[in-house]
Parts: C-alpha cells; structure tokens; sequence
C-alpha cells in the first residue's frame, strides 16, 4: 500500500505556509494560497510516489506553482505597498521582521525562491536542487550562500539609508 | 559556507527561519480539514476488489446452477423473437401454378395465421399468377395477429387474361382472407382462413377448350352470383345443344 504524504500535516502545513509566506507576505493571502496547496495534495494524493521525494519536496512543488500563479494575479492587479511603520509604534521584532521582508523583497526572484526554500519550507540543498533542476547539490548550496549574503547586503543597506529603521539589529546578528 | 553545511547556527539563519510563522489556528483548522477528509483508494485497489466480486459471483453461479439458467434464459430471450419471425418469413404463401391446360380455374387456399405475442411480425404474400384459361379464383390470405405491431403487404391478383371479352367469365373466385386476431400472449394466433374459389362448378370440364368453358344460359354454368334474368332454360339449341357433361345423357 501506498504511503499517504499527508499522514502527519500539521509540520507539512507549518514548512508551506513559511515558504508561501515568504513568497507572498504573512497573511490572508498567504493562508489562502496554503489551502489552496494542501487542497490540491488531497486530489492528487494517490498521484504521490514515494520513490521521487518526501511528501514535502512534493507538496512544495504544487505550493511553487500556486505561488507563481498568486504572483501573476498579484501583479496583473498590484496592491498599495504598506507604509513602513514608525519605529516606537511596533515592537522591535516586529520592525526586523518588516526590515527583513523589505530586503527579501528586493532580491531577485531566484534568490527569493532559494532562500524561501531553505528558511521557510526548511529543505535540504539537494531537495533545492532538485526543485529547481539545479545541476548538483554543491551548486544548490553556493547559489544559496550568495543569495543569503545578497540579502545581508540589503540590510546592511538599509540600515545606512534609514539607521532607525532597525533599531535592535546589531552587527553581530547579521 | 561552512555554517550552511552544519545546518546554520548562525543568529542570521535563525531570524530567517523564525521570519514567517504560521499561525496556529490556521495549521490546526487546516490539519484537521486535511485528516478527516477520507483517504481515496488507490487505483490497483479498486481493481483488485473489482475482480474478487466477479470471481464471487462466477463461484456462487457455478454453485447454484445458475450457468444453465442463465444459458436458458438467454436462449429464450434471444431466439424466442427470431422463432417468431422466422416463422412468418417461412410461411408466405406460394403462388398457384397457372393450369398448363389453359381451361380451369385456380383455387388459391393460401390462408396464413400468424400469431404473436408481442413481436412484430412481417408477413409476406406472394401473388398469385394469372391462369391462362378460365376462372381465376383466388383466396387471399387471411391473417390473424394476436398483439404487437403487423405488417402485412398483400399484392394483389393480377387479372386473368384470358376470356376478357365474355362478360360472364366465370370469376366466381372471390378474395376471401379471413383473420383471426385471437393471439394470445404466448404468441399463438389462430391460423387466418383464406378460402379461394374459383369455377366450383366446373371441375369435371378437365381437358375441355376454353371455348367449352363459356357461359351458356341453361347449361349450368352460369355463375352462380349472377341472378338469371332471362327466359327459363331452352338449352336446346340455343346455341346449341349443351355438353354432356356428366355423362348420363341429360
């Protein structure tokens, strides 16, 4: 008998909706396009072969192509950008974590799709690789360690456009 | 690089991880729509459940003699309908042969009873062929049908060709189908009467001309449908002396 990918889904949930999230931003939209994934699994469930990858290599690719799908309508019909809060009017963490998603968000959507994928669905290099028909599982990982230092930079950026725009971050945390 | 290979222990790596988190009520609402949609099952198993019901039910046939009764009732089924219409294909009356002689008439007795029970039944009648001579009688066809739908092509006789002039031809035959609708339900209609007649009072003028054959007033062989409106009979010598035809001398 086959093995259900979608025996145990509260941690499968938790890895797709941080990679959707990251793709998309937190939220409504984010949750959405998670149902939209999982509801997808549970048609094709009996389509999975266990031979090919974890359920959750499998289930990340339904969610990438949900996301691009979400992408495209997004920018056929793009939305106000949010003001970025002032900094006594949020907690620290919450600030990085705009700061943070404000970088993200300039990174090019390859980048964006390697670090959503190692941070957010938490997959190894070699299920990066394979997702995105990287050639090897050392290239996976160099095209993932430029894309994190990529995304420092624009912090550091940031940081010197705007010094109160993070006020909690310190060099030894990035 | 290094920290990448080791799973990333750096301050950096964790805030990325912790950046997004999923909210709680919205895994929990999600897992539990997930877990308790019920599991589809596979393909292969359908199929193998499908086979042990047929293999099921072969062995429980096999068992109770349902082989037989299957093999019956489809026979029943199958063939009952082409008994049917075999049998009224089989039975179209055949066409009398016209007397070689040219001087009798043709009595055709061609009654045909169909019975149905239901099916449709095509029952074909040939036509009789003219005689040469005197006294086409023919009895079409009589046909009874006993439910279900008929269809019943009659051709006609053609006219005799001869005798065309004399207006008292004897054409005492007369197209008689008498059909008997009583089918049952078990498909047996009661056999249709067709009675012909043709020259009923001539049959001893065998071998004579057609000459002989033609209406003498007085002589017997008027038709007997025709109401005599002349003098009473003087056959002698009007025109002639009438044949002896039964030999007594009369």
């Amino acid at each position: 008998m086959a093995r259900d990918p979608l025996d145990q889904p509260e941690p499968l949930i938790r890895r797709v909706y941080a990679y959707v999230a990251y793709r998309l931003g937190d939220g409504a939209d984010a949750e959405d396009v998670t149902s939209e994934v999982f509801e997808s699994a549970l048609r094709y469930r009996t389509s999975y072969d266990a031979s090919k990858g974890e359920p959750v290599a499998w289930l990340l690719g339904i969610a990438r192509r949900t996301v691009a799908a979400a992408l495209a309508e997004r920018s056929a019909y793009p939305a106000e950008v949010p003001d970025t809060p002032a900094p006594g009017d949020l907690a620290v963490e919450a600030v990085e974590r705009l700061a943070l998603q404000e970088a993200f968000a300039r990174l090019s959507e390859r980048d964006q799709e390697l670090v959503a994928l190692r941070y957010g669905a938490d997959l190894k290099a070699s299920q990066i690789a394979w997702l995105l028909e990287i050639p090897t599982t050392n290239a996976a990982e160099v095209a993932l360690h430029r894309a994190v230092a990529r995304l420092r930079e624009e912090l550091r950026r940031q940081d010197e456009l705007d010094p109160l725009a993070w006020p909690a971050r310190s060099s030894a945390s990035l | 690089m290094r920290a990448f290979r080791r799973g990333g222990s750096s301050k950096f790596e964790q805030r990325l991880r912790s950046q997004h988190v999923a909210p709680e009520r919205f895994v929990a609402g999600l897992a539990s729509r997930i877990t308790g949609t019920p599991r589809g099952v596979p393909a292969g198993r359908r199929l193998s459940v499908g086979l042990a019901f047929a293999v099921l039910t072969l062995v429980a046939l096999g068992i109770f003699g349902g082989y037989g009764y299957a093999a019956s009732g489809g026979n029943f089924g199958l063939l009952g309908p082409v008994h049917a219409i075999t049998k009224a294909v089989s039975s179209p009356s055949t066409p009398n042969k016209p007397d070689a002689k040219g001087d009798n008439g043709n009595g055709n007795n061609n009654g045909n009873g169909n019975g149905n029970g239901g099916g449709s039944t095509t029952t074909t009648t040939t036509p009789n062929p003219p005689a040469p001579g005197n006294g086409n009688g023919n009895g079409n066809n009589g046909n009874g049908n006993g439910g279900g739908s008929t269809t019943t092509t009659t051709t006609s006789n053609p006219p005799a060709p001869a005798n065309q002039p004399a207006p008292t031809t004897d054409t005492k035959g007369s197209d008689k189908g008498n059909g008997n609708d009583n089918g049952n339900k078990d498909g047996n209609g009661n056999k249709g009467n067709g009675s012909g007649n043709a020259d009923d009072g001539d049959d001893d003028d065998q071998g004579q001309s057609p000459t002989d054959d033609e209406y003498k007033p007085g002589c017997g062989k008027g038709d007997k449908n025709h109401d005599h409106t002349g003098p009473p009979g003087e056959h002698n010598g009007f025109p002639g002396k009438c044949p002896d035809d039964d030999g007594d001398g009369d």
